[in-house]
């Protein structure tokens, strides 16, 4: 009698076995996907938010602002969509960041009595000079590259987003388009008149 | 190619380095980054059947039903098991506002019950 009331018991417990096993191999499989993912973007996007914040640890804590809201709020979603969603979220906390630092700029020019900072980006040719774990530093061909992040500072902040999202990453305009939260035609504006600009600043010789 | 093009693989070029070029310490800030970034989505895989905003809507939807249903049983009209116009609020009065203690009533209740009857049989 135990037994007859025991086994259905237990052969219902095997049946949803299989289900759950499956469910977390899925799981399992999403987590390594997302994992591979971040891997392969990572560092690109670091470049993106080091040449807009210029500022290597600043931008390392925006791009792990970026992967965790990523995770947490779009890691279900079907990974063809993570990089246009990274990348949106990246652009969003890069502005973010920036507004923040031109706030606490402004307190502290107030409460020193200071002359207030521009509010325009601080020169970019001496900043990227000075940044201290820059590539540039790093690189043989620093020059070149202190002369192309110093013209890319000095553009628009959408001009360069979606220079720096078509190169670096390599977004086509469509994709560029979502993670701007703009319109096909304005990325191929912006960008347009990214390159017309550096072209000029740069010369025809550059690098 | 165009000088334009000419140009844009240039920078593609000198950016595509300058990404390979990233330090052992960004690298190292780089993977902690992912790890917590993938600590993350794992606690949200652990909770996400009740995260997902489909399921919180049959959910809510059952729950408001089922308070809906208590509100109304609850709330229904008690059906009356004796007749109202045996238990007179004005007799009940009388027998609370008298002086004699509730006890009387019990202690005698055989002859109130004889006397009862006598009344109602109109006998003596």
């Amino acid at each position: 009698m135990t037994a007859s009331v025991t086994l259905p018991r237990v052969g219902c417990f095997e049946a949803d076995r299989p289900a759950r096993a499956l469910a977390r191999e899925e799981h399992l499989d999403s987590t390594r996907e997302l994992e591979a993912f971040l891997k392969d973007v990572e560092r690109r996007a670091l470049r993106i938010a080091e040449i807009a914040l210029r500022n290597t640890e600043d931008a390392l804590d925006v791009v792990q602002e970026s992967m965790i809201q990523l995770a947490r709020s779009y890691g279900a979603r079907p990974s063809s969509e993570w990089k246009p969603l990274f990348y949106r979220i990246l652009q969003n906390r890069i502005r973010d960041w920036q507004r923040r630092r031109r706030t606490r700029s402004r307190v502290f020019a107030w409460w020193t009595g200071g002359i207030a900072e521009d509010d325009e980006a601080p020169d970019a040719i001496e900043s990227t000079a000075t940044s201290d774990a820059g590539p540039d530093a790093r690189l043989e061909h620093s020059e070149a590259m202190a002369s192309l992040e110093a013209a890319l500072a000095q553009l628009p902040g959408r001009q360069q987003q979606a220079f720096l999202l078509r190169t670096i990453e390599g977004l086509d305009v469509a994709a560029t388009a979502a993670a701007m939260g703009c319109s096909e035609g304005s990325v191929k504006t912006h960008y347009f008149r990214a390159l017309q600009t550096l072209r000029a600043r740069l010369g025809e010789h550059w690098p | 190619m165009s000088g334009d093009e000419e140009f844009e693989t240039r920078c593609r070029e000198a950016l595509a380095a300058s990404v390979e070029a990233v330090d052992g310490h960004a690298r190292s800030r780089l993977n902690r980054a992912r790890q917590v970034a993938l600590g993350a989505a794992r606690e949200q895989g652990d909770t996400r059947p009740f995260r997902i905003p489909g399921l919180w809507l049959p959910g809510g939807v059952l729950a408001t039903a089922a308070v809906l249903a208590l509100a109304v049983w609850v709330a229904r009209p008690v059906a009356p098991h004796a007749p109202l116009a045996e238990a007179s609020p004005l007799e009940d009065a009388e027998m609370l506002s008298s002086s004699d203690g509730p006890e009387l009533y019990a202690d005698d209740a055989d002859f109130y019950d004889w006397a009862g009857s006598d009344a109602s049989g109109g006998t003596g």
